[in-house]
């Protein structure tokens, strides 16, 4: 028994060697491991420096084990002594009782400490955590006028806890997942049990279990690692750094992925709807939230098919032009060395080479690079005739509207079918347009979000709340989301 | 304990949902059919009475629609028993399908060569429509079926308003004389016309996003279900046929011998200029490409019945489309002529298939 | 094979496979804002268009005047181009001399060299000499089937040398020519001093058609010298080409040529021109003056055609007017007998030059149930021959 290297043995110099082995201790010089006298036999803590509150150990670990009476645990069975300790001295909340080394090992890492003893083939794993962390800030990518100004921090225990005290329902249960191989990745999932169908919470985990990367996690991979077509241009996955949404997320049905070191959360299955939904639109009026919600969706038509529809005129359907804007046309075109396409193409890209430099650019530079760029380069570009004014204004307009898409992954998924429908205007006019607009459209429709279509509830029909393109009165909603387990609506 | 009462009652609305997408799908199919064979068969025969002439395929696609019931309780059936379904009905019903594909891709290259691209080759068009409708159909029967549900009022109003601008500016004179070219042309051109109403054979298909066990636990629904809906397609084909006869007077009808040229004349006086014409042809791609799409799924579902070895990695999809492109490529060749002689005979696989699928 | 990877090349291949799709650069078409066609020599065309050149300067040298494109230029047999003249900025005015409209177009598209595109056409002139042949429905469908024409382009008659009329026809009012044009010929529909239905699409389909005839517009320069002034009648009763008025603007248009099947067999003044529109039932509410008052002609002004059992042509109008100025020279009984007396007059002469440009075809067609019926019913013998009968019930409020 000794001789097994995975699980403890109750021989604790045989335990601490095998543990200093895998740590690489004393070389590595993070790793704390203390033996001490603790009533009638010996214990020892492991941990890591940095990762733990050194006061909790001191105070609520070291010293009250060192301060039993020299008889204390005498009569307390080998195998009992961890408990004993627990009960009479120890006044650290306990997470668990752990017998294998590599479980172990992974709650040291991070930063938990283990509390061994003599004759005990079972340790303590206590939470001890102490590690610096960021405070709550507000969020940077989903800004909102109304509405709180919180967001997800990189430490999963404060996540859930931002999350804990928006929904204070009893059902609301927390599952850890270990994600990874050799470095594994903590994931939490978060789920309303009752709500949440649980086929889909089995598939969610199951999918983080079979991982066996050997890298920390961002939740962008884990995002990757759980939807069920990496290789389309729109995530299947909602993100969200704000903890009022994951809450919608969980009342609706969906599970809340959290993972350790990253300040979002994902929620999954989601819809396309989700991702062009701001928390503003709820916030609001339903006649503002209507509103926003159409300029957004105009804002994303024009991003996709402004510039592809420019090139098809200019070059299939002058006749869609009026006789005034051909002729301003026609003499500004005249004058550029450029073909349409390749100049369009190269407007776009620089467009978002701006946009890319600012995100990029340190603090105040950012903002400025993009004015500079813009006006400064634009304008030079059009005296000396290396673009026509007309294009410009296009690609201007598409960028905005891009920027009207508040979900980041899919405002780069949109780009990218922004410049297919770019090539297939420049290609086949208006004609090729619509066969790739509808191919894609097909494609959309018969996508899955961990078992859920992705165009659901518009097609197929689900039963939902009237808040899909109108948001309709408060009043109106009623039907939980299609994807929720006791759903009365299906 | 899971509620199975409320477990059944979600499983029996997806059903019904997935069956509704796919009745939007025939239907528009139908409606695409019936406006395809309208301008390239019935209105050389019958003039500006095509309207007229395409009313009984319309009828007939109502019940052939009405049969999809009997047809799924029978999958259903033989799902359970473990029994093959007849690979005769289905290898007729993949071959009706993919004719009906054929000529939906045909009429959108020549609407699209006629209206949309006429300085492009006419290679250009038909590769780029049958390439549509393959990228559509790889989608899965599911996709094109959600998409067509997505679009089933959409299509239909739009077709409406625009064709309801050039309408309104003309006279009622279009129409007459009311029999075109007398009854006999008339007659024949009905029994011609019986044809379009082979899409909603698609129906006798259970949904491929569906398990058996779904459509065992659940009673398919009514046959007015299927039938509403795609005698709704079929009569929007018939309007787009008669805003065609209002549109132009029988004289103009009787000189155009080019396929696109007759799907356009809609457009010839539209009101707004050419935005409302282009709007009006890319309303009708649209439903010429989601039909054609659908049609192609269709076959590819009816050949790896017929053919169970076709079921792996997309192979039937596969052949279907080589199919598709080697009649393409033929018509390209040849002309539409094989193509209009062989339509109207469409409706005697279509028959037999109807009948072979669904007995028990 | 994957089917992502299996989705891109479908998505791709068209390029590929599909060979030319036919997209060109805008700047290497010519895009044809106004368009004439006369007839020349030995049984040809001359195509003249007038073009957008792609440029705001005035123009430059290289340009033969029109002095010299006379005579020897103008007479070869065939397939001859002519010189280029730029005579405003922004507008470059080409010809050529062909057996067909077609082969001149093509004639200018090989030589220009720009793709000549009709797709921003708004008028198209035809010399009264050719516009009385048969040629006419032929030269027409060529443009607008062959060469995409826009279907909205106003056809003109001319009895002036076409080419001539669009050299003249320059932008007075803004810069754009075709914005002048177009405001142009919206500003007169509204009088109703042309006929409503002279766009190329539907002047094509009323020729095809055996149920009613076209009207195109009528059209002249005025040389001002000759101004022929007629006392006691109407302003607009006139045809274009005299009217008593001078202005930088040298065409007029006013009036309406009338054709008979592909043949242009008559003119109408403007006044008979906005009566024909009133018959129609597609008269505008505007301003009239009779006799000493103002009227303004209200939007609710209805017309109706109908065939009565014996064959007469009966033409029903309501029409309510409101007065707007001045006092009535005449009761609401006088003025109706007065329009309808003037509307029987214009029924007759319609019946006189075999033009059924009120479409009474459109009722008659309903009597016969199929098409070899209504052929063989011979409906121009029966339309000349038949008596007129206009009632016009006239409200003043």
């Amino acid at each position: 028994m000794c001789d097994d290297a995975i699980v403890l043995c109750g021989r604790l110099s045989r335990d601490l060697d095998v543990l200093r082995a895998r740590l690489g201790a004393p070389g590595n010089a993070d790793v704390l491991i203390r033996r001490f006298r603790s009533g009638a036999f010996e214990s020892a803590v492991v941990a890591i420096d940095g990762m733990v509150n050194v006061t909790t150990v001191d105070e609520n670990i070291l010293k009250p084990c060192m301060d039993l009476p020299a008889s204390a645990g005498e009569d307390v069975a080998e195998e009992e002594r961890v408990a004993f300790l627990m009960a009479h001295a120890v006044s650290v909340l306990p997470v668990k009782m752990e017998t294998r080394v590599d479980a172990l090992l992974t709650d040291v890492l991070s930063g938990q400490t283990a509390l061994l003893c003599e004759g005990c083939a079972e340790a303590a794993i206590m939470d001890t955590r102490g590690f610096d962390k960021r405070s709550v800030g507000r969020p940077e990518a989903e800004k909102v006028v109304l509405g709180p100004h919180e967001s997800f921090t990189e430490s999963i225990r404060t996540n859930i806890t931002l999350l804990r005290r928006i929904v204070q329902r009893e059902e609301l249960t927390t599952e850890f997942v270990q994600a990874g191989g050799r470095m594994k990745t903590r994931c939490a999932l978060l789920y309303l049990r009752g709500t949440a169908d649980e086929a889909m919470i089995s598939r969610i985990r199951g999918r983080l279990e079979r991982c066996d990367y050997d890298f920390a996690l961002t939740s962008g991979e884990v995002e990757q690692l759980i939807e069920e077509h990496p290789m389309a241009l729109i995530p299947q996955c909602v993100r969200t750094e704000r903890p009022d949404r994951a809450a919608s997320f969980l009342a609706e049905g969906q599970v809340v992925v959290l993972t350790e070191g990253s300040p979002a959360a994902l929620g999954a299955p989601s819809t396309i709807f989700h991702q062009l939904h701001t928390p503003d639109d709820s916030s609001m009026r339903w006649q503002y939230g209507t509103f926003l919600r159409l300029v957004r969706l105009l804002g994303v038509m024009i991003h996709l098919f402004l510039p592809g529809m420019y090139l098809a005129v200019l070059r299939f359907h002058q006749e869609l032009l009026s006789p005034m804007l051909l002729t301003s046309v026609y003499e500004t075109s005249s004058r550029v060395p450029t073909p349409a396409y390749l100049e369009a193409l190269l407007m776009t890209l620089a467009f978002d080479l701006i946009s890319e430099a600012g995100l990029r650019a340190p603090g105040e530079m950012g903002n400025a690079l993009g004015i500079v760029s813009g006006l400064i380069l634009g304008q030079s570009a059009v005296s000396a005739d290396i673009v026509s004014p007309l294009l410009l204004i296009v690609v201007a307009a598409s960028g905005l509207g891009g920027f009207c898409v508040p979900n980041y992954a899919l405002s780069v998924g949109l780009k990218l079918v922004q410049l297919i429908l770019l090539t297939a205007g420049a290609a086949g006019g208006l004609y090729l347009m619509a066969i790739v607009t509808l191919s894609l459209l097909c494609a959309a429709c018969a996508m899955n979000s961990i078992g859920s279509p992705l165009t659901a509830p518009l097609t197929p029909h689900r039963r939902h709340s009237p808040d899909l393109l109108l948001r309709l009165p408060l009043r109106f909603q009623k039907a939980r989301a299609f994807f929720a387990g006791h759903n009365e609506d299906g | 304990m899971p509620d199975t009462t409320k477990t059944d009652d979600v499983t029996a609305r997806r059903v019904r949902a997935s069956l509704r997408a796919r009745a939007c799908a025939a239907a528009t199919a139908t409606g695409a059919m019936v406006f395809a064979m309208g301008t390239g068969l019935l209105l050389p025969l019958a003039l500006n009475a095509a309207w007229l002439a395409a009313l009984p395929g319309a009828a007939l696609s109502m019940l052939l629609a009405a049969r999809a019931p009997q047809a799924l309780r029978t999958h259903a059936q033989q799902a359970e028993e473990k029994r093959p379904a007849g690979r005769i009905p289905a290898a007729l019903l993949a071959l009706t399908m993919l004719f009906g594909c054929v000529l939906l891709l045909a009429a959108l290259a020549s609407l699209a060569q006629q209206s949309l691209l006429p300085q492009a080759q006419t290679s250009f068009a038909m590769v780029c429509s049958l390439l549509g409708a393959g990228l559509c159909a790889l989608s899965g029967g599911a996709g094109v079926c959600r998409l067509a549900f997505a679009l089933r009022w959409a299509l239909p109003l739009l077709l409406l308003a625009l064709a309801a601008g050039p309408v309104s500016t003309q006279p009622v004179s279009g129409l007459f004389p009311l029999l075109g070219m007398g009854t006999g042309p008339l007659l024949l051109g009905a029994l011609c016309g019986l044809s379009a109403a082979a899409p909603a054979l698609m129906l006798l298909l259970p949904p491929p996003e569906l398990t058996q066990e779904q459509l065992a636990a659940c009673p398919p629904p009514k046959a007015g279900f299927f039938a509403r809906r795609v005698a709704c397609g079929a009569l929007l084909g018939t309007a787009m046929l008669l805003a065609l006869s209002l549109c132009a007077p029988y004289e103009t009808l009787r000189g155009l011998s080019v396929w696109g040229a007759r799907m356009r004349l809609i457009c010839a006086g539209a009101p707004g200029g050419g935005l409302s014409r282009t709007a009006l042809v890319l309303t009708q791609t649209a439903a010429l490409l989601v039909g054609a799409g659908a049609l192609l799924s269709a076959s590819a579902q009816a050949l790896e019945c017929a053919l169970p070895a076709l079921r792996e990695r997309h192979a039937a999809l596969g052949a279907g489309f080589a199919l598709c492109a080697l009649a393409l490529w033929g018509l390209a060749c040849f002309g539409l002529r094989p193509l209009f002689a062989a339509a109207p005979f469409l409706i005697v696989p279509a028959t037999i298939a109807a009948m072979g699928i669904g007995k028990h | 094979m994957k089917r992502p990877s299996l989705f891109l090349i479908l998505l791709f291949l068209p390029l590929l496979l599909g060979g030319c799709s036919g997209g060109q650069e805008i700047e290497s078409c010519l895009f044809v804002i106004a368009m004439a066609v006369d007839p020349a020599q030995d049984g040809n065309l001359t195509v003249t268009v007038k073009a957008l050149s792609g440029s705001q300067d005035a123009a430059t040298g290289g340009a033969q005047s029109e002095e010299d494109a006379g005579g020897e230029e103008k007479t070869p047999s065939s397939g001859q181009s002519e010189d280029a003249e730029q005579t405003e900025p922004g507008y470059v005015v080409l010809s050529a001399t062909a057996p067909s409209c077609l082969r001149a177009l093509n004639l200018l598209s090989a030589t220009t060299p720009r793709t000549v595109n009709l797709s921003q056409l708004q008028e198209i002139v035809l010399s009264e000499t050719l516009a009385r042949t048969e040629a006419t429905l032929s030269i027409l469908r060529e443009i607008h089937a062959m060469y995409r024409a826009n279907g909205e382009a106003i056809v003109v008659v001319t009895p002036d040398d076409a080419g001539d009329f669009i050299r003249r026809q320059h932008a007075l009012l803004g810069v754009r020519l075709s914005k002048y044009l177009k405001v142009l010929f919206e500003n007169f529909s509204r009088i109703d001093t042309i006929p409503p239905n002279a766009q190329l699409s539907a002047v094509i389909a009323a020729m095809e058609s055996g149920v009613c005839d076209a009207a195109a517009v009528y059209a002249a320069g005025n040389d001002f010298s000759a101004t022929l002034v007629l006392p006691g009648a109407e302003e607009t009763d006139r045809l274009p080409g005299h009217l008593p008025r001078t202005s930088p603007a040298q065409n007029e248009y006013l009036g309406s040529a009338l054709f008979s099947g592909p043949r242009m067999t008559g003119t109408l003044t403007g006044s008979e021109t906005s009566l024909l529109c009133l018959l129609m039932g597609r008269a505008h509410s505007r301003t009239i003056v009779v006799g000493g008052a103002q009227y303004r002609v209200n939007v609710n002004a209805s017309a109706r055609r109908t065939i009565a059992q014996d064959g007469t042509l009966c033409a029903r109008v309501r029409i309510s007017l409101s007065l707007l100025a001045g006092g009535e020279a005449q009761t609401q009984g006088e003025l109706a007998a007065d329009i309808e007396q003037r509307a029987v007059n214009l029924m007759q002469k319609l019946q006189t030059l075999a033009c059924d440009a009120l479409g009474f075809g459109c009722i008659a067609v309903r009597g016969s149930l199929s098409i070899p019926a209504w052929e063989r019913r011979n409906w121009p013998a029966e339309y000349a021959g038949a008596a007129v009968r206009a009632s016009v019930f006239l409200r003043i409020v």
